[in-house]
């Protein structure tokens, strides 16, 4: 009824998706793009190709989308393709098997194991040959002209589905992990705390620590966190990088920490005299924004930044990076008359803001306690569980292919009973199963004296 | 730290020997010479373990955490493998090309700067049990592929010229794809386990089972490979041949996931000891 076209369109996908060649060329296809994406590095700036392979090239990387090809069309498509000839393939050559272990097929005249063996009395042998194949735990018919046919390893032609099963498992959960899975960072101060929406309550960070190795290389990174829901703490956990924390659907990861870069936890202050030249009050640790007496002041540290930077033309005060590389810290002062309510201190150049305070007095900064900010990221991914599963899947599937074989034997009794043909086959491990197929006949021979 | 390098000269000093002996029995073709060798290569594959048992006891862990002590585990695995078949198929002739191959892994492993052969302190994502079972499945994987690709390359010139030195000397090409095929058999479950595994621990330690980090691609890279052997092996019409050489492939593509990732293309698991 279809126009020849279409059936031949039908004939050619048909033969295409069932065929094992193709699949192979789809798993080297996939192969090939995953080579390519780890020789173009993936996911940079344009600027880091630009720099690498010069522009024309990286128009092509650009248009092609080969900075991302791994979520790309040249990943997805032949992906897709390999699912629909795994499914394909694997549904049409099922009933194949079915039918090739379902009936117990006479003889094997395409066996290259086979042996003939003079017997003496046909039912004796009969009955001791089905018990030397029971013993090897073969299952056993027997046939309405007297053979025998018995075989064993059944589960082992069904290792292919479950393995191609356990794929198609994997790669759903993959595609959940890509639709639903969330992944977040948050920075978070140690002793601070911060909202976190996703979970409907804040976190605190009680403490960031590190522990060292006796050599001083880092050995661990860890948090103390709180989880605060309504003013109140309702979980109290410390996490490290092996370590992470699960709340409310979430898994909470060590994943960075640094130095906070808009406070610091304590300095060392001074009151200088210029004047004299000298220091003139007793050194005092000053905490953050805590109103400290020193001299006839009263000063408290309320800004950080720990690379100073005046941009001139907007006039406000900024950091050019997160790198302590010229800290500041701004003082509130409260003190006689003439003295400027607010002061920056710089740490690495103390003293340079004399003129400014008065003329005689100065506070100096000095030996800063940084604050550390723990990086938290969190994460949340359903599709996680569908790919351990299909990975456990994956596992029997290959027992049953690489760990049992399927394998048959037929046994006829020849010449009015005085002789046994019998001939075996079997489907992988034919070195293992001739050497099975000769322990059974030397068992069958033993109590057979010619 | 001493005793482990020390052991390490001595494997690497038997393995030679083995080799030349190996090299010997398969020319000379005497019983004495082939006793040597499978003794010289015991004593080899002894000091192989001594090796990683010092570096144990020195280190209070598995010895997996840098390429030189991992290639020194693997060396002994691939030893061990070829053991158990000389004796289970009375055939000292794969023995040579074990022991050239094993000689040669020591031979790179002893290139390696000596800053990559001590012991350097775990750092903070390798503090689990998981470095253990991820590291361990997934060398005992790399360990069954070395064998294939010895077994393919052999088959490859034994079906080509059965009948010239050296190859008459091997065992039937049958026996020799046999061998690819069991050893691939056994490495892409192992093989396989091993990327679980550490889908697992990334997962647990950095959020994500999955990154795309040059490891963990070219591990797939090397698993699409075997699985393209596995189906070129029952694709009818198919010469042998052509699995033979997807088994070839498939090393290289092992060979570039061990070692090329470590010093070529960055990424998460550039610990290892070489970036």
């Amino acid at each position: 009824m279809l126009p020849y076209i279409v059936k031949r369109l039908l004939k050619v996908i048909d033969n295409l998706f069932s065929s094992t060649k193709f699949g192979i060329f789809l798993l080297l296809v996939i192969a090939l793009v995953a080579i390519v994406g780890t020789v173009v590095e993936q996911g940079r700036p344009v600027e880091y190709y630009y720099k690498l392979y010069g522009i024309t090239a990286t128009g092509w990387i650009m248009k092609l989308s080969i900075n991302r090809i791994f979520g790309s069309l040249w990943m997805v498509i032949p992906t897709l393709l390999l699912i629909i000839n795994l499914v394909y393939s694997t549904l049409l050559r099922l009933p194949a098997v079915i039918k090739s272990i379902a009936v117990p097929n006479k003889f094997h005249t395409f066996s290259k194991l086979n042996d003939t063996i003079s017997i003496r009395d046909k039912e004796e042998t009969a009955k001791r040959v089905s018990n030397i194949l029971k013993s090897l735990h073969y299952k056993i018919y027997y046939l309405k002209d007297g053979s025998l046919f018995a075989h064993k390893g059944i589960t082992s032609r069904f290792g292919f589905v479950i393995v191609h099963l356990s794929i198609l498992i994997i790669l759903f959960g993959a595609l959940l992990g890509a639709i639903y899975g969330y992944k977040n960072y948050v920075v978070i101060d140690s002793g601070d705390t911060k909202p976190v929406p996703e979970i409907n309550a804040s976190i605190k960070v009680d403490r960031f620590w590190m522990n060292y190795w006796p050599d001083g290389s880092i050995k661990q990174y860890n948090s103390k966190l709180s989880i605060i829901k309504n003013g109140k703490v309702v979980h109290t956990q410390i996490i490290d990088v092996n370590h992470p924390m699960d709340y409310a659907g979430f898994r909470f990861f060590q994943s960075g920490y640094g130095k906070s870069y808009d406070k610091i936890k304590e300095a060392i202050a001074v009151l200088y005299d210029k004047k004299v030249d000298k220091v003139v009050a007793k050194p005092v640790l000053a905490q953050w924004n805590k109103w400290f007496d020193i001299g006839q002041y009263k000063a408290r540290m309320v800004d950080f930044v720990p690379d100073f930077y005046f941009d001139t033309k907007r006039g406000y005060i900024t950091s050019k990076s997160l790198d302590y590389n010229n800290p500041a810290v701004r003082l509130q002062i409260k003190g006689p008359k003439g003295t400027p309510p607010f002061v920056w201190e710089f740490l690495k150049y103390p003293g340079s803001v004399l003129k400014e305070f008065t003329n005689k007095d100065a506070i100096i900064i000095s030996s800063i306690t940084p604050i550390y900010y723990t990086g938290l990221q969190y994460a949340k991914n359903p599709g996680a569980n569908w790919i351990w599963l299909g990975s456990a899947v994956m596992a029997v599937g290959f027992a049953m292919s690489f760990f049992m074989y399927y394998r048959r034997i037929y046994i006829a009794f020849n010449d009015n009973g005085n002789t046994l043909t019998i001939s075996g086959i079997s489907y992988r491990q034919s070195d293992l199963f001739a050497k099975e197929f000769r322990k059974i006949i030397n068992r069958i021979k033993e109590k057979e004296s010619v | 730290m001493i005793f482990s390098l020390m052991f390490f000269d001595v494997a690497f000093g038997f393995y030679a020997a083995a080799a030349v002996s190996y090299v010997a029995y398969f020319l000379f073709r005497r019983e004495w010479i082939g006793h040597s060798s499978t003794l010289l290569f015991v004593l080899a594959l002894l000091s192989n373990i001594a090796t990683l048992v010092m570096r144990t006891v020195e280190i209070h862990h598995a010895p997996f955490t840098n390429l030189y002590e991992s290639m020194v585990f693997f060396s002994a695995l691939v030893a061990v493998i070829y053991l158990i078949l000389e004796i289970r198929y009375k055939n000292k002739m794969l023995g040579v090309f074990v022991s050239i191959f094993l000689f040669l892994s020591f031979f790179v492993t002893n290139l390696l700067p000596f800053r990559m052969k001590v012991y350097e302190n775990l750092n903070p994502a390798l503090q689990s049990y998981w470095l253990e079972i991820h590291v361990a499945t997934m060398f005992v994987g790399y360990s069954a592929f070395a064998i294939s690709f010895i077994a393919a390359l052999l088959y490859l010139g034994k079906s080509k010229w059965q009948n010239s030195f050296p190859f008459k000397h091997l065992p039937d090409a049958d026996f020799l794809d046999n061998l690819g095929y069991k050893s691939i058999a056994w490495g892409m479950p192992f093989l396989s386990i091993g990327i679980v595994t550490g889908a697992i621990w990334a997962n647990y330690t950095w959020g994500s089972y999955w990154s795309w980090d040059p490891k963990e691609t070219w591990s797939l890279i090397t698993w699409l490979i075997y699985a393209a052997y596995l189906h070129a092996r029952v694709t009818r019409g198919w010469k042998k041949r052509k699995a033979a050489i997807l088994a070839i492939v498939g090393f290289l593509s092992m060979v570039f996931l061990y070692w090329g990732v470590a010093f070529i293309l960055p990424g998460l698991h550039s610990y290892g000891g070489a970036a």
